[in-house]
């Protein structure tokens, strides 16, 4: 622990452990093109494409809809986030550098949360070229300073949420093709079956139900009611989306170990 | 030629013709790649027009947009799977494929040819499914048995021209995954700056520009003139140059950078 050298027994310290191996992980993505490309680029070319196609036919429905359409690439790029952290955690888990890890003496679990805490700050990354973007093009926070910090923690607590849900499906499959494959599948419905892009009037009455209801339509929510919308109560569906986010997060940090610990 | 000569010669045609059934018989023995080639399109067929038509086609019903969207979901489909292409082609040539290739008497030009030719044949199998799927959601086709034929035809004249571009990128980049990264978000831009989602004058005005030109939009335009009736004739011509000016520039590239690999 102290800088006095003791014997040889080098001892496990979870926080110092997680924190190195975030550090492994920042330096690994920044030195991976694709990976900033999917963290800064993507979303913003998913942004620009959404406004141009649906911009006009949406403005002749009467939404704004580059103050609609900002929260909801802050949530996508949290997916891409989440869909990060299943490859890296596939080729580490495929690629020998968990059983690298094993054999020292380190914390059991901080390969996950290296994954974890590297993931977060690509989040931040994303979250805050997003919003510079948006201020440019006309996105305005409506509720003040206080609030946008709101919208930016319940956007980083959902990105934790799914970074642990794909880091679980990442180690549980292991093999990166499969993994982008199944994350993907997932992916697309949760994105699209939502009001994130269009509003759930938009969908035929029989989908509507589950587009109001699913979780990414409630964190959508929540990021409009604290930004944009003003119409909304900001508090009410912020604890609606804590809720979700914390009940995702308990459902795959209980399965993170079975998942982390049974990687081959 | 039927007298065995001391040494064999390379002849292009025969050559792409093996590589072509070489290309054919991998498909064919791993029919999910055909599959989930043909599946991302019609999941973003579902997935989008579910939401888009009420937007982009207000007052309309869901069937008119599926038929008037289907010819993009088509085309996105080929577009992204020019990207497998690629990766193929890539992969030949490092798991040594390409090596063995080499010394044998072969033509350079027919190991890319010959995976471009089988891939319209995977390219044809995604047509045939996204348009599928459509007519059940309500795409029809109402300009007869030639525009039938000439429907098909459209996208996959567009995917040979496109996949040489693929591929010439594919040999030269330095690393296979960030050239997948920027061709994906390339791909996206083209698909989306397109009249398949909207129409023309529903693009904002610096897209509309893009839209006209985007190879993407003739496709689209002229499979539906040949599905519904209309003039197909400059979209068709559109598709044709944008074809042969892709093979004959991406083409040259891919060829000559094949040849030089030692």
């Amino acid at each position: 622990m102290t800088s006095t050298a003791d014997t040889g027994r080098a001892r496990a310290s979870f926080a110092t452990d997680a924190l190195s191996l975030t550090g492994r992980h920042v330096r690994l993505m920044s030195r991976r093109p694709s990976s900033m490309i999917s963290a800064l680029v993507l979303p913003l070319v998913f942004a620009g494409l959404f406004l141009a196609v649906l911009g006009r036919p949406m403005e002749r429905t009467g939404v704004d809809y580059v103050q609609y359409l900002v929260p909801a690439v802050v949530i996508q790029a949290m997916f891409f986030t989440a869909i990060s952290a299943s490859i890296w955690a596939a080729e580490d888990a495929s690629g020998g550098m968990i059983d690298r890890l094993r054999s020292m003496p380190i914390s059991r679990m901080s390969p996950v949360f290296g994954l974890l805490g590297g993931e977060l700050t690509r989040a931040v990354a994303s979250i805050a070229v997003l919003i510079g973007a948006g201020y440019l093009v006309g996105f305005r926070f409506e509720h003040g300073p206080l609030w946008a910090v709101v919208f930016a923690l319940i956007a980083l607590g959902w990105a934790a949420a799914g970074c642990l849900a794909y880091l679980v499906l990442g180690f549980a499959i292991a093999k990166v093709e499969t993994v982008q494959v199944v994350g993907g599948l997932i992916y697309y419905p949760l994105l699209l079956v939502s009001n994130l892009f269009v509003p759930a009037r938009a969908f035929p009455d029989w989908l509507r139900p589950i587009v109001e209801n699913q979780p990414f339509s409630r964190i959508a929510d929540a990021l409009r009611a604290v930004s944009t919308d003003t119409t909304a109560d900001p508090a009410g569906t912020t604890l609606l989306a804590v809720g979700w986010t914390l009940a995702v997060i308990a459902l795959f940090a209980a399965l993170a170990p079975r998942a982390f610990g049974r990687t081959p | 030629m039927s007298t065995a000569p001391a040494t064999p010669r390379a002849s292009a045609w025969a050559d792409t013709a093996i590589l072509t059934g070489r290309g054919l018989l991998l498909m064919a023995r791993s029919p999910a790649t055909v599959t989930m080639t043909a599946a991302f399109p019609v999941i973003l067929l579902l997935l989008l027009s579910v939401s888009f038509a009420e937007i982009v086609m207000p007052g309309g019903s869901y069937a008119d947009y599926v038929n008037y969207s289907v010819p993009l979901f088509a085309a996105m489909g080929i577009t992204f799977a020019t990207l497998s292409t690629a990766n193929a082609v890539h992969a030949d040539r490092i798991a040594g494929f390409d090596d063995r290739l080499r010394t044998l008497p072969l033509s350079p030009v027919a190991p890319l040819a010959g995976r471009i030719i089988a891939d319209t044949a995977r390219n044809l199998a995604t047509v045939a499914i996204v348009t599928g799927v459509g007519m059940a959601l309500g795409f029809r086709f109402e300009n007869g048995l030639l525009g039938i034929v000439a429907y098909f035809v459209v996208p996959l004249l567009y995917g040979f021209g496109l996949a040489w571009l693929m591929v010439a990128v594919a040999l030269h980049a330095a690393s296979a995954e960030s050239a997948n990264a920027a061709l994906n978000a390339l791909l996206l831009v083209l698909s989306f700056l397109s009249t398949g989602f909207v129409r023309l004058a529903d693009l904002p005005g610096w897209a509309q520009p893009i839209a006209s030109a985007n190879p993407i939009s003739h496709v689209v335009d002229a499979m539906r003139a040949f599905a519904h009736g209309g003039s197909a004739g400059d979209h068709l011509l559109a598709v044709a140059a944008w074809a042969v000016g892709l093979t004959a520039v991406f083409g040259t590239l891919a060829v000559r950078r094949y040849a030089r690999r030692g």
